[in-house]
């Protein structure tokens, strides 16, 4: 398994880095949209781990274009205290999870584990 | 409760109070889950060194030296939102323009982050204006988003306050220059108070309120 972590706050996407690194998982990260594109383009990865809110290319648009570049990534999107709309726009446009900040590894892993789609978004 | 403000005006407020919270929450949000992060893997480094894997002792001062910086972080965002919160007391009717000016720019920081713009105040100290602090701070909100609405990422929002005759007068100004629109009179809680688009930029013009 590989995952891309995409956060514009570098110390977050670096630590959660650090952490999947101690259980031997493959990761990359980006502080960007663009520059997550930019990785996706080269690398394959089986998840995307992507926050909603970020300067430039946010979450949202960066779900549509990841699609389009990779479609059978999969995506959980990281969300602070999102509207459900975000959310509900953020699933029609191909988030196959969501995850509420501060994040719980153990959460993360298990969603990546599972292939059952996540059944409900928050309200 | 005697506000005394008519009720659209109230509205006005409201949604501004809302706008305002709702970003200095996520900024704290944002500090509590890097914070969490970095205590996580300081909790899973020290469960490794139990099992015979020696951390690295730099590393670790490194994280708990960054744990106490974005504490700090946190602990001012609290602070700007509860200096803001206090704006609204209905029995302080006098606001000294630049330290709300200056408290509104740090609450402002976050949606500036978003559209990739800086932020820079020179103000000097005015008379103060005899209104309620949270009305003066809903004008100055109203003109930063209409000032950064126009904004390319990479631009600087400058921000200059100084004394006139009577009163004050504020610019908002975009550098590299863009032209800047008015926020409508019945969007602001000061209908008093002149606002208008000048040059590339928005001026405030305050007279019969000091």
């Amino acid at each position: 398994m590989k995952v891309l972590l995409i956060d514009d706050e570098k110390e977050l996407v670096t630590t959660l880095s650090e952490r999947l690194d101690l259980r031997h998982i493959a990761n990359d990260w980006a502080t960007s949209g663009e520059e997550g594109l930019e990785l996706i383009k080269r690398h394959a990865y089986d998840w995307v781990v992507i926050d909603l809110k970020m300067p430039g290319l946010g979450g949202l648009e960066a779900i549509q274009r990841i699609k389009k570049t990779s479609p059978s990534t999969r995506i959980i999107l990281l969300t602070g205290h999102s509207a459900a709309e975000d959310l509900d726009h953020a699933l029609e446009l191909g988030a196959d999870r969501y995850l509420v900040k501060p994040v719980d590894i153990d959460v993360l892993l298990s969603l990546m584990q599972t292939d059952k789609a996540q059944e409900e978004w928050p309200r | 409760m005697n506000h005394n403000l008519p009720e659209e005006r109230l509205a006005r407020l409201l949604d501004f109070m809302g706008k305002v919270t709702a970003s200095a929450t996520h900024e704290i949000k944002n500090e509590l889950a890097v914070i969490n992060e970095q205590s996580r893997l300081l909790q899973e480094m020290l469960a490794m060194a139990e099992n015979g894997r020696e951390p690295d002792p730099a590393r670790l001062g490194q994280l708990i030296g960054r744990v106490v910086v974005r504490v700090g972080q946190a602990d001012q965002a609290v602070r700007r939102l509860n200096a803001f919160a206090h704006g609204a007391d209905l029995d302080r009717g006098q606001t000294d323009a630049a330290h709300s000016l200056q408290k509104i720019m740090g609450l402002f920081q976050r949606p500036a982050d978003m559209k990739g713009i800086s932020l820079e105040l020179a103000a000097e100290q005015g008379p103060a204006l005899q209104v309620r602090p949270i009305l003066w701070e809903q004008l100055v909100w109203a003109c930063l988003e209409k000032t950064a609405e126009r904004a390319a990422s990479g631009s600087k929002l400058r921000v200059g306050m100084s004394k006139r005759e009577g009163g004050l007068r504020v610019e908002f100004c975009l550098e590299p220059p863009a032209p800047v629109e008015a926020p409508p009179p019945e969007s602001l809680c000061l209908p008093e108070v002149q606002v208008r688009a000048e040059g590339d930029g928005l001026l405030v013009l305050t007279t019969p309120l000091a």
